[in-house]
C-alpha cells in the first residue's frame, strides 16, 4: 500500500516535472502528430497574431488574410519538417516572409490607392497613412513596430513569438519608433 | 516612463498609444480560426506502405534484373545456330573437323554445306564470350569420323602414358608432402 502510494506520488512528480520541461508549443506538436486537428487550431491562435503582424509588416492590409492562411495551410502540410518545438514562431515568421514574397512575385504591379481615396474615408485615413509610414521604414523595424503597435504585442512577447532576442526587440522598437515619429512629424513629449 | 510603455506597457505614452488607438483596426481578428482543409490532411495520414516503400525496390530490382539476363540469354541462343560462320572460321571448334586431325580418316566427311559459309561471312562479328557460348551450344552435327586399327591402337597407348605418367606425378607428390611433413614435425 505505501509502496503504491509512493509510486503513485512519484509518477505525479514526474507528470509535473514533464510539463514543467514541455512547453505548451510541445504538448501541441505532440497533439498535431498524433492527428489532433483542434490542436493544430490552438496553435493557430497563438501564433496567428505573429504571422498577421509579420505579413501587414509587409503588404497592403487587404491581402493579409489570405496570406496567412496559405502560410499556416503551408506549415500543417509540413509540419514534418519541424524539429524543435522551441522554432515554432521562427518557422512560421520564415513561411511568412517566403509567402509574401511569392505574392509580390505572381501579383502584377499594382497602383497603391493613396491620398485621394484614403481621405475620403475619414476614420481610416488616418490609421492608412500610419500604416504607409511603417512601410516605408526599413523591414526589421516595420515588423516589430506592426507586432507592437497593431497586434499589441509587448517587447518580451515579440521576442518570444519570433525568435528574436530581446535587446533586438528593444532596439528595433526605439529606432522604428523614432523614424516613425519623423515620418508622421510626431514630437516627443518627454525625453 | 515612456520607454517602458514601449517596451512592456508599463507606465504610459500618448503618441504610442493614439498610434495605438489608430493602428487597432487592422489587427488579427482573435475570433478567427483556422479551417484545416479536407485536402490538407491527406498527407499527414500515417501509412504503412509510405514507411516501407524503399523496400519494395529491392525485389522489384531483382525482378528487372532476372527478366534482362532471361531476354538476353535466350536472344544469345537465337544468334547461336546462324554463327555457324565462326566454326568453320576456326577449324578446330568446328563440329564437322576431327578432333584428331593429323591422321586422316578413312573415309572422308561431307563437307559442310556452302550456303552457312556464305552466310558467316555476312554476319557482324560477336563478342568472345558470345562466341564461346554459341560453340558450346552448337550441337555435334554430321558422321562421326572412323578411325583405323592403328588409329584406335595409337589412342590407347597414349591414354595408357599418360595415365602412368600421373600415377608416378602422384608418387612424387605424396613423398614430397611426407618430407615436408617430417621437416615441420622435428
Amino acid at each position: 500500500m505505501t509502496g503504491n502510494i509512493l509510486m503513485f506520488a512519484r509518477d505525479e512528480t514526474a507528470a509535473a516535472a514533464a510539463e514543467q520541461i514541455a512547453p505548451p508549443e510541445a504538448l501541441l506538436l505532440e497533439r498535431i502528430f498524433y492527428g489532433d486537428d483542434r490542436a493544430f487550431s490552438e496553435l493557430y491562435k497563438i501564433y496567428a497574431p505573429m504571422v498577421h503582424g509579420v505579413i501587414l509588416a509587409r503588404v497592403p492590409y487587404e491581402e493579409v488574410d489570405d496570406i496567412a492562411q496559405e502560410v499556416f495551410l503551408a506549415a500543417y502540410r509540413n509540419l514534418k519538417s519541424l524539429r524543435k518545438s522551441t522554432s515554432i514562431g521562427p518557422w512560421l515568421g520564415t513561411i511568412a516572409r517566403n509567402q509574401v514574397i511569392e505574392f509580390y512575385r505572381r501579383s502584377r504591379p499594382t497602383e497603391e490607392l493613396t491620398d485621394n481615396f484614403t481621405r475620403s474615408d475619414n476614420p481610416r485615413a488616418e490609421a492608412n497613412e500610419i500604416l504607409a509610414a511603417i512601410h516605408s521604414l526599413p523591414v526589421a523595424y516595420a515588423e516589430t513596430l506592426v507586432l507592437r503597435l497593431v497586434e499589441g504585442m509587448t517587447g518580451p512577447e515579440i521576442a518570444k513569438r519570433t525568435g528574436l532576442t530581446p535587446d533586438s526587440v528593444r532596439v528595433n522598437l526605439h529606432r522604428g519608433m523614432k523614424l516613425l515619429r519623423e515620418k508622421l512629424g510626431i514630437e516627443e513629449l518627454e525625453k | 516612463m515612456k520607454e517602458d510603455y514601449l517596451w512592456d506597457k508599463t507606465g504610459s505614452d500618448e503618441s504610442v498609444e493614439k498610434l495605438e488607438n489608430a493602428l487597432r483596426i487592422f489587427s488579427h481578428d482573435n475570433d478567427a480560426a483556422f479551417a484545416v482543409p479536407v485536402i490538407a490532411t491527406a498527407p499527414q495520414k500515417w501509412s504503412l506502405f509510405k514507411g516501407f516503400r524503399p523496400l519494395l525496390f529491392a525485389p522489384a530490382s531483382v525482378v528487372i534484373a532476372a527478366i534482362a539476363w532471361g531476354a538476353w540469354m535466350q536472344a544469345s541462343r537465337i544468334t547461336g545456330p546462324s554463327d555457324v560462320g565462326f566454326a568453320s572460321v576456326s577449324p578446330i571448334e568446328s563440329p564437322a573437323a576431327p578432333v584428331i586431325d593429323k591422321f586422316e580418316p578413312a573415309v572422308e566427311p561431307p563437307p559442310a554445306p556452302a550456303p552457312q559459309i556464305i552466310k558467316a561471312a555476312y554476319r557482324p562479328r560477336l563478342k568472345k564470350r558470345t562466341e564461346r557460348t554459341v560453340l558450346r551450344t552448337i550441337p555435334a552435327e554430321g558422321p562421326k569420323p572412323e578411325f583405323t586399327k592403328e588409329e584406335i591402337y595409337a589412342y590407347d597407348q597414349l591414354v595408357l602414358a599418360l595415365s602412368i605418367t600421373s600415377d608416378k606425378l602422384g608418387q612424387v607428390r605424396e613423398k614430397a608432402i611426407g618430407e615436408n611433413n617430417n621437416s615441420e614435425e622435428k
